[in-house]
């Protein structure tokens, strides 16, 4: 899969030989900025279309390939089998916490019953009521967890959800959201810079080795982390 | 699966059912739009209400416009509308009315009231001068509209106002008229009567009495010398009275018009000042100036003769008077030779008396140079009445005058006035009584109502298409407020263009700023609607998004506007109330009116919120979550 991306004066082709995530698996893609991390989360997450795909497929009880759907068919897909964890929370300013996580979940047809013992186990319990705009960076992006998590989702695209933790509270997080994640079945996809919170959780780890074409193309290649630790796999 | 033919096409029932969950899910997912709308509208609750007041502030004066262009121009129409006055359609003319034009007439009329002359002069009670007698009838609109009921028909009388003030009478008051003819000795028989109501001044500011069609026909009947049993008034060897149409006053001096203003204002027949008449080719002398003073639709009696000299002298003037006629053309005819002449009497008294003869036989004075061709002393004198066209001849005796122009032909005034009645009313001459005997009359003269003033256009001009056949063409315009009403409509015509004038600015400027306002909040909401996006919501169910929100504002801005209005309603009633009473609205809305403008505001808005709203389609999520 290709996807070149940027302006005149810069772009970023970033190629994907070979992805490959497994159901209930904890998935993680590090780069340095500006390498695709974010491109490839965006293709996965059917809201950027591939410039060229050989093969871009999702196993449910059917083979879909994606590459080749209509719009309708990737809002479907959107809708019923991903979540998005976005670096910022991703949460609708004008409700509460509790309201965003409740929304999702309606949208998705599942109990919002879920949502206190949810934000108990990520802690922000005691935040509910409040609005994105009233808590801290880390609240917001616990409380993209909760949503994401209350949404049951197979698939969990997650864009640095800890980026605004310090190293200690980033580990407590990915543990809980990785235990969490086990509870529900959903595929854990998430971009990181952090090689070393990724290697600490993931099943299985992808880097985008980069190099200059020119002065303005970098060439960005996903390819499988040989560092990964195997107590995780 | 989807199977078609040229003629049909069905569907399976899998279709259907995926159909119906589509369906199901849109408004599911729209109940979810309308509460993050409402949940967004309270979050920015001050932007929201800063947004409701400017879009009040483009519809409140659409309301209120609307409102005072409707009470201004219904207030206008609805005093028209309960005006009986402005309903009534008169002619100018008067004669015998086709039976079946009559008929055709009473249906497209509100109200008829059919008498065989227009009016009558009696004296009455309460002023020295003879006062109009009008008919009238139970369905006159004029006393329903007054609540006044005509009980006793041969006893009741409704009076105007200043005659009421003059008399010092109030309804139920006894009330004296007094009839008067005179065929060879004067007749003065007094009724009287009892007064079953008083017109209010608007409707009539003149000194009037109304009485029932029946008894005025009867009172006219014994005006022209007829019996009535009916009030056991005997019959008098009935004649024609004179009628003249106009008086010419000979004076030293002229008064000034504020002095003539000053003698019409203290009533008498005439209500426009009179006008400069030439009588140099009747060698009347240059001292002396002569004014004709003519009547609005009305003929002149006897009676008018006195009053306008009385009112001469309560000016401080001496005035001669000489009757006038219109173009009233004669024929004499003796020998086989015929002439045709214009009847005139404005030679001098000592002129006409002065024949010195004591028979039956009427004199008449024509022009020397006329005489030349017309040297016979004895000649018939013959003219066509306007009843059926038929002539009346009279045997005269011819005169030569040096004083009556070529032309015309002189008679006694008196005569001359009983010979002009005759013309109008048709009669029969009675040669050895040297009068004119009345023929019967039907219904000669009509009040019309129209049976409202949306009818009134078509009465006035079905009356004017009689009048055109009938009439010269200063009588074939009926006397009617349609001018008035026209007028008022017209005023409505254009108040309705202007405010539609201004509908169509202020609903461009409000199409445009709820399209800026909507595409803006679409700008200020971007990452809002990419996160809603990047949840799976349809395209076509975000662009709800705005669309809603915009509606909801424009739905608060709409009561708020109708809020202002009754609000501005309210003190502008209290303000106005001096002028309009408190039984007027200066503004006025009707519900369909309110529905009107209610619909073609929310189709504004939801065109311009629509369009703005198809900007979130170009929304890429991909763009705007990690802003």
């Amino acid at each position: 899969m290709r996807k070149t991306r940027g302006d005149n004066t810069r772009k970023v082709r970033v190629e994907i030989p070979l992805f490959e995530v497994l159901p209930a698996s904890f998935t993680a893609i590090v780069g340095s900025n500006g390498s695709g991390k974010s491109t490839l989360l965006d293709i996965l997450g059917l809201i950027l279309s591939a410039d060229h795909a050989d093969e871009f497929l999702l196993h449910t009880d059917r083979t879909i390939r994606l590459d080749r759907l209509a719009g309708r068919e990737k809002i479907h897909l959107r809708r019923n089998y991903i979540s998005y964890v976005l670096q910022t929370g991703g949460l609708l300013e004008f409700l509460s916490i509790r309201q965003n996580i409740s929304f999702a979940a309606r949208l998705r047809n599942k109990s919002p019953e879920t949502i206190h013992q949810v934000a108990e186990q990520l802690g922000i319990a005691d935040i509910l009521d409040k609005r994105p705009g009233k808590v801290s960076g880390g609240q917001r992006q616990k409380a993209a967890i909760a949503r994401a998590l209350v949404q049951e989702a197979p698939i969990i695209l997650a864009d640095e959800p800890t980026s605004a933790l310090d190293t200690e509270s980033a580990k407590e997080l990915m543990a809980t959201f990785r235990r969490l994640t086990d509870k529900t079945g959903s595929s854990l996809i998430m971009v990181t810079h952090d090689h070393d919170l990724a290697r600490e959780r993931a099943d299985i780890i992808y880097r985008f080795r980069t190099e200059m074409v020119d002065e303005k193309m970098l060439s960005s290649i996903l390819l499988p982390d040989p560092s990964l630790s195997s107590e995780n796999v | 699966m989807k199977k078609c033919s040229p003629l049909f096409c069905y569907q399976t029932p899998a279709s259907l059912q995926k159909m119906f969950k589509g369906t199901v899910g849109f408004f599911r997912d729209c109940t979810h739009i309308i509460a993050l709308v409402f949940a967004d509208l309270r979050f920015e609750w001050i932007l929201s209400l800063c947004m409701v007041l400017s879009l009040g502030a483009v519809f409140a004066p659409l309301f209120i416009l609307l409102g005072l262009q409707e009470g201004i121009i219904g207030n206008m129409l609805d005093k028209l509308q309960r005006d009986p006055v402005s309903r009534l359609v008169e002619p100018k003319w008067e004669g015998p009315l086709d039976d079946a034009w009559l008929a055709s007439l009473r249906e497209q009329s509100g109200a008829l009231i059919e008498s065989p002359t227009a009016f009558l002069l009696l004296d009455v009670e309460g002023t020295n001068d003879p006062v109009n007698v009008l008919p009238t009838n139970r369905n006159d609109p004029i006393l329903k509209e007054n609540g006044i009921d005509l009980a006793d028909w041969k006893r009741s009388v409704v009076l105007s106002t200043p005659l009421a003030r003059s008399a010092g009478k109030r309804t139920g008051d006894d009330f004296n008229l007094t009839l008067v003819r005179s065929a060879g000795k004067e007749e003065r028989i007094p009724l009287q009567m009892k007064v079953a109501g008083i017109i209010p001044i608007t409707t009539s500011q003149d000194t009037k009495v109304w009485l029932d069609t029946e008894l005025f026909r009867l009172i006219h009947q014994w005006r022209r010398g007829g019996a009535v049993p009916e009030l056991g008034l005997a019959g008098g060897g009935a004649v024609l009275e004179p009628e003249y149409d106009g008086i010419i006053t000979l004076l030293e001096k002229v008064p000034s018009d504020a002095e003539y203003r000053t003698m019409i204002g203290r009533g008498m027949s005439f209500s426009q000042l009179p006008q400069p008449f030439d009588l140099s080719l009747w060698g009347y002398v240059a001292e002396q100036q002569a004014r004709l003073w003519k009547p609005i639709n009305s003929r002149v009696f006897e009676q008018n003769f006195k009053s306008l000299i009385s009112r001469h002298h309560e000016v401080g003037y001496s005035v001669k008077t000489l009757p006038y006629f219109d173009d009233f053309k004669v024929d004499l005819r003796s020998d086989g030779k015929n002439i045709s002449l214009t009847l005139a009497s404005l030679l001098p008294k000592e002129e006409t008396e002065s024949t010195g003869s004591t028979d039956s036989v009427q004199h008449v004075w024509i022009a020397q140079d006329e005489k030349i061709f017309f040297p016979y002393p004895k000649a018939d004198m013959s003219f066509s009445t306007a009843t059926h066209g038929e002539k009346i001849t009279i045997p005269v005796r011819v005169h030569p005058s040096a004083k009556v122009p070529s032309g015309y032909i002189a008679a006694d005034p008196r005569f001359a006035g009983k010979m002009n009645a005759a013309h109008r009313q048709g009669a029969v001459y009675d040669q050895q009584a040297g009068e004119f005997r009345p023929i019967e009359q039907g219904v000669r003269f009509f009040r019309a109502y129209a049976k409202s003033i949306d009818d009134l256009e078509s009465l006035v001009e079905f009356i004017r298409a009689e009048g055109v056949l009938r009439s010269s063409e200063a009588l074939q315009e009926p006397v009617s407020r349609v001018a008035e009403v026209r007028d008022i409509r017209r005023l409505a015509g254009y108040m309705e263009k202007l405010y539609l004038l201004i509908l169509s600015v202020s609903g461009v400027s409000g199409f445009f700023v709820i399209l800026a306002s909507v595409y803006a909040g679409i700008q200020r909401k971007r990452k809002d609607i990419a996160y809603l996006a990047l949840f799976g919501l349809h395209p076509l169910t975000l662009i709800l998004f705005p669309f809603f929100k915009s509606l909801v504002l424009v739905s608060a801005a709409l009561g708020g506007s109708l809020a202002a209005y009754g609000i501005f309603g309210y003190w502008a009633n209290r303000i106005f109330s001096d002028v309009l009473g408190n039984a007027i609205s200066l503004t006025r809305l009707n519900g369909q009116q309110v529905i009107l403008l209610v619909a073609a505001v929310y189709i504004t808005a939801s065109l311009a919120s629509l369009i703005a709203a198809v900007a979130v389609t170009r929304i890429e999520p991909g763009e705007y979550i990690r802003e």
